[in-house]
């Protein structure tokens, strides 16, 4: 096996001082990390140059600016030092608790973090989401500090129907999406939120075919031609082998989902007796035999224990929601390759332009009906 | 409810002729297993957007 390029997850605290509607962190311990489990896990993985080829060490909560001092001490420590292993610092945040103070910092060393807005939109949706804390972000103070703004939008059952609204209001501020998708963990299976998605999925066509410069958010820009690739079993995250999770008391746990602040004891024993690098231990088998969207279907292991209570079950509850989603993306990517000049295009690019149609095609005939 | 018009579907269907007769059959297959590399985003935000640690094993 080569060197990995990977996360080490630092959960700084599992406090927050927001209490978001479809937040998976249900036991919270109120001690933070200690410095020194911090330095001592960050020195093991940097150190490592014979494991690690590049290192994200992110910075994770709950809300990790609660202990601003604390971060701030564990970044200018590792950053004194000099280590085998190239990485960066990454933040997850709320934004409700950047003080004037934070800002400095941030300002002075943004060219060594990557710093992501985890925030749901508008007003409307950002209260109802998110603990009413619209009024505490500073969103300007993110888009003009980086260049490459990034906002990680949850969508709700509460704020589904106004999920073109909430995208828009990104995009005119600037932002773009690390990611832009329905919350997991969570039932979707009522009917009534698939004429509200399709909806809302009518008015994002139109915003993004009179703004191509955008990239489009996640819910609608599915990678559809990979549908048509020989089938391929993923394993869809770093969980257990790529991604390092150290929780507030040095213990290591697979991801950020699977940590005592997600499920209970016994629930937590049998998800560590997984074998995460053995993807046929955690394979749906129904999916991966049965659905074309598979390739583009990506799971979240510890939501579907917590919804299937089995590892190997995935969450059923949002095919439909997928299929419209599949649906749409194929719609904003037709309306895209059509009329493209071929002579414009390298062999490798006319190879997945011709597997997209395919894929296009194929969702057309499959899922049209329900879809329209 | 929108719809991918059919128009737009004849439209990709004379691109992608187009596409098959621009490039040789011998090499036509080989160059389609780019797409096979794609990676896509689990999407958890535990990676905080940077996608580094994400879908890394993909097996046969």
């Amino acid at each position: 096996m080569g060197k990995q390029v990977g996360t080490l997850m630092l959960i700084i605290t599992n406090e927050c001082n927001l209490r978001c509607t479809y937040c998976y962190e249900n036991h919270i311990r109120k001690e933070p990390m200690s410095i020194e489990i911090a330095k001592e896990n960050i020195e093991n993985t940097l150190m490592n140059d014979k494991k690690y080829e590049q290192i994200t060490i992110s910075l994770f909560g709950g809300e990790p600016f609660l202990y601003f001092e604390r971060v701030k001490e564990i970044c200018e420590w590792t950053w004194s030092k000099n280590w085998k292993v190239p990485y960066i610092f990454s933040f997850s945040t709320n934004g409700t608790l950047i003080t004037e103070e934070v800002k400095d910092w941030l300002r002075k060393n943004g060219d060594r973090i990557l710093l992501v807005l985890s925030a749901d939109g508008t007003k409307e949706s950002q209260d109802i989401n998110r603990s009413n804390s619209f009024d505490k972000i500073d969103f300007k103070f993110f888009t003009q500090n980086w260049s490459n703004p990034q906002v990680k939008m949850t969508i709700s059952l509460e704020s589904l129907s106004n999920l073109s609204k909430d995208i828009i209001f990104f995009h005119n501020l600037g932002f773009n999406f690390a990611e832009c998708n329905l919350a997991m963990g969570i039932d979707w299976s009522n009917k009534k939120y698939i004429s509200v998605l399709k909806e809302e999925l009518d008015i994002l066509i139109d915003f993004y075919k009179e703004n191509k410069k955008l990239i489009p958010a996640q819910i609608i820009n599915m990678e559809v031609g990979a549908c048509e690739n020989k089938k391929v079993l993923h394993k869809w995250c770093g969980v257990g082998r790529e991604l390092m999770t150290i929780d507030v008391d040095g213990r290591r746990y697979p991801c950020n989902y699977i940590t005592p602040m997600s499920f209970s004891e016994d629930e937590l024993n049998v998800l560590l007796n997984t074998d995460f690098t053995d993807i046929r231990a955690i394979l749906d088998e129904n999916c991966f035999k049965e659905c074309y969207l598979y390739p583009v279907c990506p799971t979240c292991y510890g939501a579907d224990y917590r919804l299937t209570k089995s590892i190997k079950q995935k969450d059923k509850t949002i095919c439909e929601l997928m299929k419209i989603r599949a649906y749409y993306s194929a719609m904003l990517k037709a309306d895209k390759l059509v009329g493209t000049d071929i002579n414009t295009l390298s062999v490798e690019e006319k190879g997945r332009v011709y597997k997209t149609i395919n894929a296009i095609k194929e969702i057309n005939y499959r899922y049209s009906k329900e879809c329209c | 409810m929108k719809r991918i018009e059919n128009r737009t579907l004849t439209g990709l269907t004379i691109l992608s002729q187009k596409i098959v007769t621009s490039i040789e059959n011998s090499s036509f297959e080989k160059e389609l297993e780019v797409f096979e590399t794609i990676q896509v985003h689990a999407g958890c935000g535990g990676c905080s957007g940077t996608q580094m640690a994400c879908n890394i094993d993909v097996i046969s």
